[in-house]
C-alpha cells in the first residue's frame, strides 16, 4: 500500500504543471501525513524512489529488448517442437514425413536470409548478441533437419550415392585370341 | 579364409550344394535336405539341414541356433497346391495371406514341404520383376520374324499321287520336309535327330525315311501331314557303302562284307526280317567296286566288268564286261543311279546312261562327265540332263528319251542365273502330261524349281540353315545427313581446300548450294531423290532409334548373305566360291569383323572374313562392303591362319584393321595398308591363343615390334594338368564392345563392392575324364595378358555340354551333371572389394588385386543347346541371358536369376538390396520365352547386339531355322508404348487451352459487367 502510494507521488511529480489534479490535495496531505509519521526502522524511501526511477526510465526499450530476446531465442525454442515431430514422422520416405522434413529445412534457411529483415525494427546494444542467438537457434535447427534427412538416408553421404558418377577403368592393354584355328 | 575388415576370401570350392529330397508327391521331386546357405556378407556357412522339417502339420526351417527363419505349409494335390505361410518374416505372412485369400478356405494337412517358404518368396519377388514383357495378339510378328529352313537337299521326290502335290525332301540336316510346289514354302517338315542322318528315302503310299545307325530307324510318314504312320528299327553295322531300296513292300539292305555281298530283307511295315542271304562277290575284295540299286537290282561295277543280281530272287551274280560296251576305264568307274530304271557309268571326260533290263545293263546315251541326269518316274521314259555352264553363269536342261537315247528338243531350255550362278544338280523330276518339273539342288545349297521348259520358279536358300558367323550392322545416315558429316568428317586433304575460317566458310557455302540444288531438283521433279539408287536402298537408312540395322551372316555353303532386320527380307549375297571356313575343333568358324562401320561417311563401310582357300587350305581373306554386298578383295594371305585380332583404335581413316598370326607364329596385318596403325598401338596389344590338344594356352605380346615388322613375342604359357585324358570344352573372352556403366554393386548398407572388371579375363573349361570320378569339369578364370590364374573351380562327376557366358564381371556356365543326371548352371561374380585399386585405369600387369568371388549353382529344368547374354550401347540397362532349349523354345531368363548373391536365408539386408532368395529350381516361366509358339529348331547360335536404344537390344538367333526378335530387359523405359494414346493426350491439351482462352474471355466480360453495376 505503501510503495502503490509512493508510485502514485511520483507520477504525480511528472505531471505537467497546468494540469489540476483534484485528488493531489488529500493525496497530498495523506503524503504530507504519512511523512509526519516516522518510518519503520529499515526503511529508506529514497532507494524505493530511485528503482521506480530507473524502471521508469527505460520501460519501453525493456520492453524493446524484451521483444527481440522473445525473436532472438524464437528459433531455440522451436528445438524441442521440431524433435517430436521428427520422431512423428518417422524414418520411412512417404509424402508427409518428406514435408515435414522439407519444412524443417526450409524455415530456419528463410529466417537466417531474412534475419536482417527480422531485426530491423530492432534497435538497441543488445542487437549483436541476439542476432548471434537467433542464428545459433536456426544453424541448430537446420543441423536436426540435416540429422533427419540423413537418418531418412536423403544426404548423398555413402559411396553408393556416387557410385553413378564412378567413370569406368581406362582400359591399357587390349587382348584378343581364342582357340587355334585349323 | 582370410579375412580383413573390408574383404573376404570366400571359398573356392564349386561343389554344388543343391539337393533333393525324395518327396515325389509335389512336384515330382522336390528340394530339400541340405542347403549351403551364406550370411548377409556371404560366406558359406555350414549347412541348414532341413530334412528333419517333414512332419505333420508344418514344415519349419531352422538355421544353426535353432530360431525358427520362417516355416511354410504347403498343402498336396489334394487341396489344389495352395500355398499357406504360417510364421517367417512379416512380408512372408502377409503374403501368404494374400495368397490364402485369393485362393479361398485353406485345408490344413496334406504334404508338407520346405519348398513352399522359398515358392512362396520367389512368388513374392516375382511379382516385382515381371522382366519379361508378354505379348498381345496383335503383336505377333511385330518385332520378330522367323525364316524356317531345311538344308541341303539330300534325297527329293514328287508326289504326284495324292491330293495336292508337293515335292518331299529329306536333306543334309536330318530334316524331312514337303514343300508347295508353287511358292515353296514348307507345308510340313520333320526335324530328326542331330546325328541322324538319313540314309534311304522312298516315296510309296506313304513317305518311308531310313536313318541313324548304328542304330536305324524305319519310319514312314503320312505325306499331307507329315504325321509319323508307323516306325520300326533295326541294328546295322555301319558302312559308307551300305545301300538301302524298298521294293513291292521290302526293304533291301545291301551291305558289302569282305568277298561277299550281304543283302537282307525286311517287311517293309512291320520291320519282319524275312532273312539275309550272303551273295559270293570275289571282286569286292580289293575294294575297287561301286555299286548301285537300280530298282530291285543290285547293279556293282569294278575296272573289267558289271556284276548284277536282283535283290528278290536271290541269283549269283551276272557279269558282261565293260569291253562289250567299248569301254577301257583307267580306274574304278563311279556308279550313279538314275531313277528307277537306269544308272549312269562315270568315266573321267564322260558319262554313260544305261538301262537296266532283264538281260543286264544296256548303253542308250552318253554325255559329259559333269552332267547331273535323272529320270522321271512312271512310264513317261524321259531323262533330264543338266549341264553346268559356269562360263555364261547358265544352267542347259535338256531331255532325252530313254527308249531310244535320243533328246527331245521340245523340253530343252536355258537358265541364265547370272551372278547367283552356282553348279546344280537335278534332284527330282516330273512328267504329266507333257509338262515337266524339276527339283535342282545348288552347291550353294539351293533348292530351285524348274518348270520345263521354262524358267526357276522360286528359289530357296537353304545356305541360310548353315549359318556360322553374323554381325549385325549399322545402316548408313540419309544422304543429307551424309552430306553434312562429309562436310565435317572428312579429312582436310581430301577435299584439296584450304583449311582455316574462310576454308570451312567455303566449304559451308558450296555444301549448302549444293543441297539447295538438289532441294530444288527434287522439288520439280527433274531428278529422283539421290537415295533410290538400288532398288531396295531408298529403306536402307538409319532410322531415330537404330532399330533398322542390317544382318550379315557368313554361312558355311561359301556364301554371304545381308538381311533387313525388320521384316527379314535378303537385301544382297555374295557367293564365295574359294572360301571355306576355319575349324575349331571340328566346328567350323569364319572370323567377321567390322573394319570400318557406316558412320564415316565420305569412306566405304568395310567388313572382313577369314578363312581358307577350298583347294590350297591356305588363309583367305575376303573384304566386302556389307551394305551392298560388293566383294572388294579376295586375298590369297599365302599363310595359314591360327589367331586373330581387332586393333581397337582406328587410323585417321577410320579402318580397324587385324592382326592376324600365322602357323609359324609371324604376325601379319590385314589389310596390309592398317601395318603402320598396327605397329603404332602395338605396345598395347597383347594375344593369346590355344593348342586345345595339348591343353597348352601362350599369351604374346607385340611390344617387341620394330617400326617395320610386328613381332609376337610369347610373354606367359598356361600348361593345363591332367595329362591326355584333358579335353578343353571351351575358351571364351568378353565381348569386346560391351560397356559396363555401374561400377559396383550397392549393398544394403549403401556402402559400394566395386566390380572386378578385367577385360582381360578369358573363361577357360576343361573336361578331365577320370578313373574314380568319370568326369571332372575343371574351370579356370585367367587373365589374358599376364597369364595369371585369377579363379578356378572344379566340378565333379559333371561334363559337357558346356555353355558360357561371360560378360561384366560374371561369368555363367551350364554343364551336366552325371550324379544328379541333370543341367545345372554355375554363377560366378567376381568383386575387387569396398575400395578400388586403381580408379583411373585397369592394367593386367600392375594389378594385384585378387577378386573376391561369389558363386552358386542352380538346377535347369532343361538342357541348353546355346546361351547369350543382351547387351546395350551404353550397358545401363540390366543383363538377361538368352538361352536356346532343345524343344525350340528361346528363353529369356533375367541375370537376377543366377546371381551367385542369392542368399538362402533371406535376411532384411538382402532384400532391401533387392536380391532373390535362393532357390535351387530356376523357373522356366512360359512368358518368358520369346518365340511364343514360333519353334526354333536345332539353334547353333544367338547373336546379340545394341540397338540405338539402350533399353533394347538386338536377337538373332541361328540354326537350322533363323529368328530374329528385340528384346528389352528393363522393359522399354525409353520409348513410349506402342498404344500410348497420342491422339487423346493431345486432344485434352488442346482443350484445356481452348477452355483457358475462353474461361479468361467469360472472366473479362464479368469483370466489366462488375465494374459497370
Amino acid at each position: 500500500m505503501r510503495e502503490t502510494a509512493t508510485s502514485g507521488a511520483s507520477k504525480s511529480q511528472k505531471k505537467p504543471r497546468w494540469a489540476l489534479d483534484f485528488g493531489s490535495t488529500r493525496f497530498k496531505s495523506d503524503n504530507a501525513c504519512s511523512v509526519s509519521l516516522p518510518s519503520p526502522p529499515g526503511y529508506n524511501p529514497s532507494a524505493v524512489q530511485v528503482h521506480a526511477e530507473s524502471s521508469k526510465e527505460n520501460d519501453s526499450s525493456h520492453l524493446i529488448i524484451k521483444k527481440s530476446w522473445d525473436l532472438a531465442l524464437g528459433p531455440i525454442k522451436q528445438v524441442p517442437m521440431n524433435l517430436f515431430l521428427m520422431y512423428m514422422a518417422g524414418n520411412s520416405i512417404s509424402i508427409f514425413p518428406i514435408m515435414m522434413v522439407g519444412m524443417l529445412i526450409i524455415r530456419p534457411f528463410k529466417s537466417l536470409f531474412t534475419m536482417q529483415q527480422a531485426f530491423k525494427v530492432i534497435e538497441g546494444n543488445q542487437v549483436i548478441g541476439q542476432k548471434f542467438v537467433y542464428l545459433i537457434g536456426n544453424i541448430l535447427n537446420i543441423a536436426l533437419a540435416l540429422y533427419k534427412c540423413h537418418s531418412m538416408g536423403l544426404l548423398p553421404t555413402h559411396s553408393s550415392d556416387w557410385l553413378a558418377f564412378v567413370e569406368p577403368q581406362q582400359r591399357i592393354e587390349y587382348l584378343g585370341g581364342g582357340i587355334s584355328f585349323t | 579364409m582370410e579375412s580383413t575388415p573390408g574383404q573376404r576370401q570366400h571359398q573356392q570350392s564349386v561343389q554344388t550344394r543343391l539337393f533333393y529330397r525324395e518327396n515325389s508327391q509335389l512336384y515330382g521331386s522336390t528340394a530339400g535336405a541340405e542347403i549351403a546357405t551364406r550370411n548377409q556378407h556371404h560366406n558359406i556357412i555350414p549347412a541348414l539341414k532341413s530334412s528333419s522339417i517333414v512332419g505333420s502339420g508344418k514344415s519349419e526351417l531352422r538355421d544353426e541356433s535353432h530360431r525358427s527363419i520362417g516355416f511354410a505349409v504347403l498343402c498336396g494335390p489334394a487341396c489344389g497346391s495352395r500355398i499357406v505361410v504360417v510364421g517367417g518374416p512379416l512380408i512372408g505372412l502377409i503374403a501368404g495371406m494374400a495368397l490364402t485369400v485369393a485362393s479361398g478356405p485353406v485345408s490344413k494337412s496334406s504334404d508338407m514341404c520346405s519348398k513352399g517358404y522359398y515358392i512362396l518368396w520367389t512368388l513374392f519377388f516375382l511379382q516385382f520383376f515381371t522382366c519379361v514383357s508378354c505379348l498381345f495378339e496383335d503383336q505377333i510378328g511385330k518385332f520378330d520374324w522367323r525364316q524356317r529352313y531345311i538344308g541341303k537337299i539330300r534325297f527329293a521326290a514328287f508326289d504326284a499321287v495324292s491330293g495336292t502335290r508337293k515335292i518331299l525332301v529329306a536333306t543334309e540336316q536330318n530334316v524331312l520336309a514337303a514343300l508347295h510346289p508353287k511358292s515353296g514354302n514348307i507345308l510340313w517338315q520333320q526335324v530328326l535327330e542331330k546325328d541322324e542322318s538319313v540314309q534311304h528315302m522312298h516315296v510309296g503310299k506313304e513317305l518311308v525315311s531310313v536313318s541313324g545307325g548304328p542304330r536305324v530307324h524305319v519310319r514312314a510318314w503320312d505325306k499331307t501331314n507329315g504325321l509319323l504312320a508307323w516306325e520300326w528299327s533295326l541294328s546295322q553295322q555301319q558302312s559308307a557303302r551300305a545301300r538301302w531300296a524298298v521294293d513291292k513292300g521290302r526293304l533291301y539292305h545291301v551291305v558289302p562284307l569282305d568277298g561277299q555281298l550281304e543283302v537282307s530283307a525286311f517287311s517293309l511295315e512291320s520291320g519282319f526280317d524275312l532273312g539275309s542271304r550272303r551273295l559270293a562277290a570275289p571282286w569286292t575284295a580289293g575294294g575297287a567296286y561301286d555299286c548301285v540299286l537300280v530298282g530291285a537290282t543290285v547293279v556293282c561295277v569294278t575296272q573289267h566288268s558289271f556284276y548284277w543280281t536282283s535283290l528278290a530272287d536271290g541269283g549269283a551274280f551276272a557279269e558282261v564286261p565293260l569291253a562289250s560296251f567299248d569301254l577301257t576305264p583307267a580306274a574304278v568307274p563311279v556308279l550313279s543311279g538314275v531313277g528307277e530304271l537306269a544308272f549312269s557309268l562315270r568315266l573321267p571326260g564322260k558319262q554313260t546312261v544305261f538301262l537296266m533290263g532283264d538281260k543286264g545293263p544296256r548303253a542308250i546315251h552318253e554325255a559329259s562327265a559333269t552332267a547331273s541326269l535323272l529320270a522321271t518316274p512312271f512310264d513317261s521314259n524321259i531323262m533330264f540332263k543338266l549341264e553346268n555352264k559356269p562360263d555364261s553363269s547358265a544352267l542347259q536342261v535338256s531331255a532325252v528319251s530313254l527308249n531310244t537315247g535320243v533328246e527331245v528338243d521340245e523340253y530343252s531350255s536355258t537358265l541364265i542365273l547370272g551372278s547367283k550362278f552356282s553348279p546344280c544338280t537335278l534332284t527330282a523330276a516330273i512328267c504329266i502330261k507333257d509338262e515337266c518339273a524339276a527339283v535342282l539342288s545348288g552347291d550353294d545349297h539351293t533348292i530351285s524349281f524348274v518348270n520345263i521348259p521354262g524358267q526357276i520358279t522360286w528359289t530357296r536358300e537353304e545356305a541360310l540353315a548353315s549359318i556360322i558367323s553374323t554381325e549385325i550392322i549399322d545402316l548408313p545416315v540419309s544422304d543429307l545427313d551424309a552430306a553434312i558429316e562429309s562436310e565435317f568428317g572428312s579429312k582436310q586433304e581430301d577435299l584439296g581446300v584450304a583449311t582455316g575460317i574462310v576454308g570451312m566458310v567455303m566449304r559451308r557455302l558450296t555444301s549448302q548450294v549444293m543441297q539447295i540444288k538438289v532441294l530444288a531438283q527434287t522439288v520439280l521433279g527433274l531428278v529422283q531423290p539421290a537415295s533410290s539408287s538400288g532398288p531396295s536402298r531408298a529403306s536402307l537408312i538409319r532410322d531415330t532409334f537404330g532399330l533398322h540395322k542390317m544382318i550379315v551372316a557368313v554361312t558355311s555353303a561359301g556364301k554371304a548373305f545381308g538381311i533387313d532386320n525388320l521384316r527379314g527380307e535378303l537385301i544382297w549375297q555374295i557367293q564365295l566360291p574359294r572360301f571355306a571356313p576355319l575349324h575349331v575343333g571340328k566346328s567350323p568358324v569364319v572370323p567377321l569383323y567390322v573394319l570400318r562401320t557406316t558412320s564415316h561417311v565420305p569412306f566405304t563401310p568395310l567388313c572382313a572374313i577369314l578363312g581358307k582357300d577350298r583347294l590350297t587350305g591356305e588363309g583367305l581373306a575376303v573384304a566386302f562392303e556389307p551394305i551392298k554386298g560388293l566383294v572388294l578383295s579376295s586375298d590369297a594371305l599365302g599363310y595359314k591362319v591360327q589367331q586373330v585380332m581387332q586393333l581397337p583404335h582406328p587410323d585417321d581413316e577410320f579402318l580397324r584393321g587385324l592382326v592376324v598370326l600365322d602357323d609359324q607364329l609371324k604376325v601379319h596385318a590385314y589389310p596390309p595398308e592398317s601395318k603402320a596403325n598396327a605397329i603404332k598401338q602395338a605396345a598395347s596389344l597383347y594375344m593369346f591363343t590355344t593348342w586345345p590338344a595339348k591343353g597348352t594356352f601362350a599369351g604374346f605380346s607385340f611390344a617387341h615390334s620394330t617400326k617395320q615388322d610386328l613381332v609376337a613375342t610369347k610373354v606367359w604359357e598356361l600348361q593345363l594338368p591332367d595329362g591326355p585324358d584333358r579335353e578343353v570344352v571351351a575358351v571364351v573372352g568378353k565381348n569386346p564392345t560391351e560397356r559396363v556403366n555401374s561400377q559396383g554393386r550397392v549393398l544394403a548398407d549403401r556402402s559400394v563392392m566395386y566390380k572386378y572388371i578385367n577385360p582381360n579375363l578369358i573363361a577357360i573349361i576343361s573336361q578331365v575324364s577320370d578313373s574314380s570320378h568319370k568326369y571332372i569339369l575343371n574351370m579356370y578364370l585367367v587373365d589374358g595378358v599376364s597369364g595369371a590364374v585369377v579363379h578356378s573351380a572344379t566340378h565333379k562327376r559333371a561334363r559337357a555340354p558346356v555353355n558360357v557366358v561371360h560378360s561384366e564381371n560374371w561369368l555363367v556356365y551350364s554343364y551336366f551333371n552325371e550324379k544328379m543326371r541333370r543341367t545345372e548352371l554355375a554363377s560366378f561374380e567376381l568383386y575387387e572389394g569396398k575400395s578400388r585399386s586403381n580408379t583411373t585405369a585397369f592394367s593386367s600387369k600392375s594389378n594385384s588385386v585378387r577378386p573376391l568371388v561369389e558363386q552358386q549353382a542352380y538346377i535347369f529344368p532343361s538342357t541348353v543347346d546355346t546361351m547369350k547374354e543382351t547387351i546395350t550401347e551404353k550397358g545401363i540397362t540390366s543383363k538377361h541371358l538368352i538361352m536356346a532349349l532343345p524343344n525350340g523354345n528361346i528363353l529369356e531368363l533375367p541375370w537376377m536369376f543366377v546371381d551367385p548373391r542369392r542368399p538362402t536365408v533371406q535376411t532384411g539386408e538382402m532384400r532391401d538390396e533387392g536380391v532373390i532368395p535362393y532357390t535351387p529350381e530356376l523357373p522356366i516361366p512360359p512368358d518368358a520365352i520369346i518365340n511364343y509358339n514360333q519353334t526354333v529348331n536345332r539353334v547353333r547360335g544367338i547373336h546379340t547386339a545394341p540397338s540405338g536404344l539402350e533399353s533394347t537390344c538386338l536377337v538373332l538367333v541361328y540354326g537350322l531355322d533363323l529368328f530374329y526378335i528385340r528384346v528389352a530387359p528393363s522393359k522399354a523405359f525409353d520409348l513410349l508404348k506402342d498404344d500410348f494414346d497420342h491422339f487423346l493426350i493431345a486432344a485434352v491439351l488442346l482443350g484445356l487451352v481452348i477452355a483457358s482462352y475462353v474461361t479468361k474471355k467469360l472472366a473479362a466480360r464479368k469483370a466489366r459487367n462488375q465494374a459497370w453495376k
